[in-house]
């Protein structure tokens, strides 16, 4: 009796253990065996599995503001213009047309016999909708401050929208074509979570997500401007770009974008693999803290920037950097080449004599670097660099959010920071980062000059181009000069796919769009 | 094992002309479980703290790497928990071996 | 009197040579901790004379010599990814290796044998103290580090604490074992008998009597704490760049797997043959000390 009894108790706590690890496993199992199966007709029919390091946080174009997001909302949704990737002029993809009777006035026709995945029809009720939900405060969309300088957006007909601003808005176009403030439908929105269920009128329909492991789409066989030729999408999460190459090599993945220098050797050895490389507009750089002694100095700033060697620096990044002084980079709006011949070039010997005559190496310096490859890799190397001419630094990594915090308070006194610039738009870099206004939120390096901030609000209110590029042009002179950033390097963006898929199509901000994608 | 075979009541078991088998796997096994027993009660730490490097080798997604990501985002809720996890596995695994001693051994006996 | 006084420390001495000469003549019989003790000779010295075997600081770059094979000219271990000289870094990271190991065995020694000796000798601490120890070992190792760490922060210093503080529950057990026996002891008995203080009981006369379990688990210690500090570095808990550890160097070389293997394999050779040393000279020196004790 006695010893029945012991079975029992040994006996049930076993079988309850066997329960949970096997109900824990068989989930996440079954899981892949769907990805495998869909991964495997992938190679006979038209599917396409792409790897992406974390999962998107949510898929509504309103409510997020994130690379991985906005990878899986190009597809879904559509904006009313987009860049071209090749060209880098602005289109339109869902308005037809656009007017501006006055500098505040936009007037945008609208395609029409467009509809939604749920069947609701895209119409200039449907933009105000958008619009209007993006900038309501309640909503609190991340990337508001994209729409901020319009006042009104007024429905005149069926497929004609009038946006009417408080003051002239010349990066309105750019604005138009940003990911983020694509059209969503109303009826979507209003009735279910467009973050879980998006709904929009993109050649790809939501079909499942499965939290932290796969997105999957399917095509939408009534696109607007034809079918298009993948049948379905899986956006995988694959925690590590090695072992997503990995996975490449076994078929499992087909595409990744995103490709850091360390693993362009490899991918370049494998005769099966892609590798896609275009100049981008993100732009990485050295930022000092201009609200702290000495990095308010000049000649602080001055000598640093002749310590480190960014040619070698660029160089080593395998082709996937571009080296340039200006901050306004190659391919964003507003570069121009007299930009090149400012700024500070490699100096050793300059930079040890303007440290030496101020003393600035008798201190030792905070360098606040985020734990992510791209900066611990230039820290490590500025660091090596500016010990060599005498400037002491203690490096501190901390994770994402926190830095963000850390670095708008002004918690540092070097820093290495990057913006991608979706826009492409040379306002949206210099705006943000370097104006007076923002200073303590994402102006991070506390920059702040007068007649900086005066040409850079021309640039944003005046509609002509060419005079925009001009003042553009003049600002981003005046900041290298002032050096508040040493620029690291200009991006590349990468992708890697396998040989079986053609027509993809990167754009200089990193985005891509599956419509034309196709297996053979 | 070869300590337990040679151990007087297997000898006799085999002098009452029980077959080999029987020996084998019913006399001898069970005394010759207790030292394996002891170990993969012990080893089962070890493994534990292992996989928490493997999972960071071969990018498996496990509370290993989950915890190593909390602690790199200083996020405690999380490494309490995931800590917490971990630490009553171990826990409940060694308890278990303790009852299976019992079991598999009347002669153990806690008071 | 002083006769006699003389004799005693006279036959005090030759006890002491000869438990000295005795264990390193079994010690010399075993092939495998003779190795063991060389390794970790050679360790020591590359520790202690490392900025006169290299001819380039361990964080100086040559960003034109990146991924150098092993075998280039002036990098016979060739280069990382910054085009520092892996040699250099293996030899500077012996260094770290060697002393967060004494560092961590060394706190772990003085709070465990502390607590040991206390619960192994007051029957009423023995209670509390040993309910603390298993509270710290329902945690499998490296998890107890890492929790110490989650607390702490990442550095080095914190990895020898979260180190030592894991050693402290198996040394004290160990400790207390050996004092429950040595306590039963007859000269314990007549130093009590004599009136001497517990503390002197504990430290002069048991605490000397049992060295030599500590000492075996010392050195067997000293290959988990290596072990462990490379593991937590690896992890990016450890040493933060561009500190030449080994955990972290091999964390670093990852990535370059298919492109620069001997990143991460030179690395892992040294770590794996010093925590190997370490482990038999433990396994030597328990054997020669006593052969009958055990250690769990």
């Amino acid at each position: 009796m006695y010893e029945k009894l012991l079975f029992l108790l040994v006996a049930i706590p076993i079988l309850l253990l066997a329960a949970c690890t096997g109900g824990s496993e068989s989930q996440p199992e079954g899981g892949n065996a769907e990805g495998n199966e869909g991964g495997g007709s992938g190679s006979a029919d038209q599917t396409l599995t792409y790897a992406s390091t974390s999962d998107a946080p949510g898929l509504s174009p309103i409510d997020t503001n994130d690379s991985v997001s906005s990878h899986v909302i190009e597809q879904v949704y559509e904006t009313l213009f987009k860049r071209n990737a090749e060209t880098g002029e602005i289109e339109p993809l869902l308005a037809k047309s656009y007017e501006n009777p006055d500098d505040n006035t936009w007037v945008i026709k609208l395609k029409e016999d467009i509809k939604f995945h749920d069947g609701t029809p895209f119409n200039a009720e449907a933009v105000k909708y958008t619009f209007e939900t993006f900038l309501d405060p309640e909503r609190a969309a991340p990337r508001a401050s994209l729409l901020a300088p319009v006042e009104s957006i007024e429905v005149k007909d069926e497929y004609t929208v009038v946006i009417k601003t408080n003051k002239p808005y010349g990066a309105m176009l750019a604005a138009l074509s940003h990911s983020n403030a694509s059209i969503v439908s109303p009826e979507a929105d209003k009735s279910g979570n467009l973050n879980e269920n998006p709904v929009g009128t993109g050649p790809f329909k939501f079909v499942s997500w499965e939290k932290g492991n796969e997105i999957v789409l399917e095509k939408n066989a009534d696109y607007w401007q034809g079918e298009p030729t993948l049948n379905q999408v899986t956006f995988k999460v694959v925690p590590s770009v090695s072992t997503a190459i990995s996975m490449m090599e076994t078929g499992e993945v087909d595409f990744i974008d995103g490709v850091t220098s360390q693993h362009t050797s490899r991918l370049e050895g494998n005769g099966s693999i892609n590798l896609i490389k275009k100049e981008g507009t993100p732009v990485y750089y050295m930022g000092f803290n201009m609200e702290k002694e000495p990095m308010n100095n000049p000649e602080f700033r001055k000598a640093l920037a002749h310590a480190i060697d960014r040619d070698a620096y660029v160089e080593s990044l395998n082709g996937l950097g571009v080296r340039s002084n200006s901050f306004v980079g190659p391919q964003v709006f507003g570069y121009d080449e007299s930009a090149e011949d400012l700024g500070y070039s490699y100096d050793p010997e300059k930079a040890k004599q303007i440290i030496e005559e101020n003393g600035f190496g008798d201190q030792t310096y905070h360098m606040l670097v985020a734990n992510r490859d791209m900066y611990i890799n230039m820290a490590e190397i500025a660091q090596a660099q500016l010990s060599e001419v005498g400037i002491n630094v203690e490096m501190e990594m901390i994770e994402w959010g926190t830095f963000l915090d850390m670095t708008a308070e002004g918690n540092f006194d070097l820093t290495f920071l990057g913006w991608s610039n979706v826009t492409g738009d040379g306002s949206e870099l210099l705006y943000p980062n370097l104006h007076t206004d923002n200073l303590g939120s994402s102006n991070r390096t506390r920059y702040s000059n007068k007649e900086f901030d005066e040409l850079v609000v021309k640039s944003r209110t005046t509609t002509d181009q060419e005079k925009r590029k001009e003042y553009l042009a003049e600002a981003n002179a005046l900041a290298i000069k002032d050096a508040p950033w040493v620029p690291m390097h200009h991006g590349v963006v990468t992708a890697a796919v396998v040989d079986s898929v053609k027509g993809l199509e990167l754009s200089p901000t990193g985005s891509w769009r599956l419509y034309k994608v196709s297996r053979e | 094992m070869l300590e337990v075979i040679r151990s007087d009541f297997v000898r006799t078991a085999r002098a009452k002309g029980v077959k080999e088998k029987v020996v084998v796997f019913v006399h001898c096994m069970r005394n010759a479980m207790i030292p394996v027993i002891t170990v993969i009660g012990m080893n089962f730490g070890f493994l534990l703290g292992g996989t928490i490097i493997t999972e960071q080798v071969f990018a498996i997604n496990g509370v290993g790497r989950l915890m190593i990501d909390a602690i790199a985002d200083r996020d405690f809720p999380m490494v309490q928990g995931s800590v917490l996890l971990v630490a009553s596995l171990f826990v409940i695994v060694n308890l278990i071996v303790d009852i299976v001693y019992a079991f598999i051994d009347p002669r153990i006996s806690y008071d | 009197m002083s006769t006699q006084t003389v004799t005693a420390k006279g036959l005090k001495n030759v006890e002491k040579d000869s438990v000295f000469k005795d264990t390193m003549k079994r010690m010399l019989k075993n092939k495998l901790a003779v190795i063991g003790l060389v390794i970790i000779t050679i360790q020591i010295l590359l520790a202690a004379f490392a900025p006169f075997l290299t001819s380039y600081a361990p964080d100086t770059q040559t960003l034109s010599a990146r991924e150098l094979p092993i075998g280039s000219e002036g990098h016979w271990l060739g280069t990382d990814n910054y085009g520092r000289d892996m040699w250099s870094r293996i030899v500077y990271g012996a260094r770290i290796s060697i002393l967060v190991g004494l560092g961590s065995v060394a706190l772990g020694l003085i709070g465990g044998v502390i607590l040991g000796l206390l619960s192994g000798y007051y029957k009423k601490l023995d209670a509390i103290i040993m309910r603390i120890m298993d509270l710290l070992f329902s945690f499998p190792g490296i998890l107890l580090a890492m929790l110490i760490i989650a607390i702490l922060g990442t550095s080095l210093v914190n990895v020898v604490i979260a180190i030592s503080i894991w050693s402290i529950p198996n040394c004290a057990r160990i400790v207390r074992g050996s004092v429950l026996s040595a306590k039963k002891e007859e000269y314990i008995l007549a130093q009590r008998s004599l009136g001497a203080s517990d503390r002197r009981i504990m430290f002069k006369h048991i605490l000397p009597n049992i060295t030599a379990p500590i000492i075996v688990f010392a050195t067997m210690r000293m290959a988990t704490a290596i072990l462990s500090t490379s593991a937590l570095s690896y992890l990016g808990l450890g040493a933060q760049p561009p500190t030449p550890e080994w955990g972290a160097m091999i964390a670093a070389g990852q990535d370059y797997m298919w492109t620069s293997p001997h990143m991460t394999i030179v690395p892992g050779i040294a770590i794996m043959l010093v925590v190997f040393a370490f482990n038999v000279v433990g396994d030597g020196l328990r054997d020669a000390l006593d052969p009958n004790m055990e250690l769990d």
